[in-house]
Parts: structure tokens; sequence; C-alpha cells
């Protein structure tokens, strides 16, 4: 309490509100209007969430559409869908490298109407689709793995990475880097990991001697971590990351064709490949989809 | 479904949206939304007089209407395989009739 009696003039810091009382003035920290979710055009769910120790009401929008928050103090956690995995080829004797999963981005988020756009899964051998709120808020989607020359598989770069498609004949370190940040919306243990990266394809390789040179591809990235390497041996499509990221496609057997990613943000996995040089036996697996974006608002409860 | 969001009758991006939304959306986007799956629609596609078409190489290819999931090689040899494996059936049924038919073997 400051006493009037002594002070004729006073400024009042910003944020701060005063008040006049008998004998003097109280100045007090100026209390946030309050957040409200006023409402959401497209396909929502709503939840209760712990953040930091406090409770909020928590809006997960799956479908695109118009969003309407009142006031301060709404958060935003979102991200683009994850990359798709890329086809394995048996010509040039790799499988293909996982899909990146989606970017994120989290912030906080003023009162307004905003377009909400929930970012699609990549199809195969295509990175995924940007999220966005308005114009001012964007989470491109993970990138599709890709080869840039003959035995090469990298994994796609995003929110974790795509794992390394397996090669036949070199052995460099081909992974998709992740943002390096947690994954999980907002730090709450309420919630589950996101942009998992999917696993590479697997290549299995016997030249037309009989020499069998076959190699194990690389993991899909969890919780914003780069992608695995492949591995000497073995033939088999790397793991998806940690949460929905696609399981890369085997270099035998009949499980050629990468995983779809099956949870928000998840990257597909890359597709295995299958080469025999003294007969026609020469196979190739389609890489998996990537999984759609999504976008979390939290309001304090 | 997966909307593709047309602007200059290129494809600038896919989103999820319900149809419900597809008027909404175009007025907030400034853009044509269309559905992307019959043709796989995919960023950078171009719509020109001739269709829907995409770079290829270096060359715009018309893209094809779409009949569920492309197989890859592996299916299409199992595909093949399977037709090859009935059709050697089919002949050697054939073959055992015929015999029957010439007095070769007891029915």
């Amino acid at each position: 309490m400051i006493d009037f009696g002594k002070v004729r003039e006073m400024s009042i810091p910003e944020g701060m509100v005063a008040q006049i009382m008998s004998g003097g003035v109280l100045l007090w920290k100026k209390p946030s209007a309050g957040a409200r979710f006023v409402g959401y055009t497209g396909t929502y769910t709503e939840s209760s969430v712990e953040i930091d120790g406090a409770a909020y009401t928590l809006y997960t929008l799956t479908t695109s559409g118009t969003l309407t928050v009142e006031g301060d103090g709404a958060l935003f956690w979102m991200c683009g869908g994850g990359g798709g995995g890329a086809s394995g080829d048996y010509s040039d004797r790799y499988g293909g490298g996982g899909g990146g999963g989606g970017y994120l981005l989290q912030d906080a988020l003023s009162g307004g109407k905003y377009a909400v756009v929930i970012g699609a899964g990549g199809a195969k051998d295509t990175d995924g689709n940007a999220t966005n709120i308005g114009t001012a808020y964007n989470a491109d989607g993970g990138k599709t793995g890709y080869s840039d020359f003959v035995y090469s598989s990298y994994g796609g770069n995003g929110g974790s990475g795509g794992g390394s498609g397996a090669e036949s004949g070199v052995g460099s370190v081909r992974c998709g880097s992740g943002q390096g940040i947690s994954t999980l919306p907002f730090g709450s243990s309420d919630l589950e990991y996101h942009c998992a990266g999917g696993g590479g394809g697997g290549v299995y390789y016997k030249s037309s001697s009989g020499s069998v040179s076959s190699m194990g591809a690389g993991a899909g990235g969890s919780n914003g971590s780069n992608g695995g390497s492949f591995s000497g041996g073995g033939y088999d499509g790397g793991a998806g990351g940690e949460k929905g990221g696609g399981k890369g496609g085997d270099g035998s057997a009949s499980t050629y064709k990468g995983s779809n990613g099956t949870f928000y943000g998840a990257g597909g996995g890359g597709g295995g490949a299958y080469r025999n040089a003294s007969t026609s036996k020469n196979y190739e697996g389609a890489g998996g989809s990537g999984y759609q974006g999504v976008v979390y608002i939290a309001i304090p409860a | 479904m997966i909307g593709a969001i047309v602007k200059n009758d290129i494809v600038t991006g896919l989103l999820v949206i319900n149809e419900e939304q597809i008027e909404e959306m175009q007025t907030a986007l400034e853009c044509e939304i269309v559905d992307a799956k019959p043709y796989g629609l995919i960023e950078g596609d171009l719509r020109t007089a001739r269709g829907w078409t995409r770079n290829v190489g270096g060359e715009q290819v018309v893209l094809e209407l779409q009949n569920g999931e492309e197989p890859d090689s592996y299916e299409l040899a199992m595909e093949r395989a399977l037709a090859a494996e009935e059709q050697a059936a089919a002949l050697k049924e054939y073959e055992e009739a015929a015999k029957i038919l010439l007095g070769e073997e007891e029915a």
C-alpha cells in the first residue's frame, strides 16, 4: 500500500492495475482476461490434462476448420503430417529410407479467429504436409526418404528422423535428422509422444557368383531424435519410432512393403528390396504413408 | 477426406477436412479444395486442359484415375505366380480328362 498523503503524482507500470483506497493506492498485477474456447467448426475432442502442475482443458483438433478463442492465456502445440517412406529399389540395391515425423511447434495463442489447416500425411515417396494456425504459425510436414546416387538411401528429416535405408555395398550413416526437442505435447505426461520416424527398408542382394550381401535398415527416431543407421547383418526393415512410426519393409520374405505411420505426425516405413542377379526374381516394396498432423489447444481450467 | 489445396491450378498442399468445411476453408485460404484421392494428387501437381498432370523427369505426365492402392513388384509377381499355378492346375485336369476320354486311363 502506498501512502496517499505522501504521493501527489505516480505512474502506473504497464501490466499493473491501481486501486485508490482510503489512505492509499494499491497496485497489483493486471489479471489475464482469461482464455476461453469459443468453438471450432472441424472435428475435435475435449479432455483434461495437467501441464506443469496446473489443470488445463485440452482441445484436440483433427480436421481443418475455423477456431475461435477469446482472451489470452491459451497454449497450442501442433505438428505437420508425417513423411511417406521411400520405396525400395532392387536395381540400385537399396531399401527405402524411412519418412521423417512431422515438424512440431508450441507457443502461446492470443484470442482471435483462425483458419486451421491440418496437414495430411505424405504418400509413399512424398513429403508430409504442413499444419497451420492462421498465417502466423506453421509446422512443416516430415520429409520423405530419398536417394542421391546408386546404393545410397537416406531417411527423411523431421520432428524425429527417419531410419536409414539399407544399402548393399556401401556403409555410411544416412539417417534422417530429428528436431532435437521433445515431441511430448506441452511436456505433459498425460499425453503421448508424437512425430515418430519411420524405419528404413532392408535389402538382400545375391550376386551372379552366389555371394550374398544383405543389410538390415535403421530404426525410426523417437521423441525428436535422429533415425538409426543401418546394421551390418540380416535384411530386416528397421522398427518404427516410438508411438506410430511405420516399420520398414524387409529385404526378403513377403513383407517388402513399408508400413504406414499410425499416430499423429508419424512417418511411414521405407520399402525393402531383393535382388538375385542369377535369377529373374527381383522385388521391391513401396514405402508406407505418413500419418496426419494435429493441433492441441490448452486452456487453463 | 484428404483435400488438395489448389491455387492457380497448382496443388500447394494436402489437408484433412470434412466435406462440410470445404466452402468455409476455400474462402479462408482463398483457394479451391478438391478431393485428392481419385488422382492421388500431391503437392506440385498441375491442372491443364489435358487433365491433372505431374512433372516426372522434366515431363508433364497426365495422371490416370486410380483404383485403390497400386500393387508393388512383389505383389504383382505373386499375382502372376498364382495365376500361373491356377493355369497349370487347370491344364493338368484337362490332360487327365483327355486321357480318360482317349481310353488311356480308367475313370
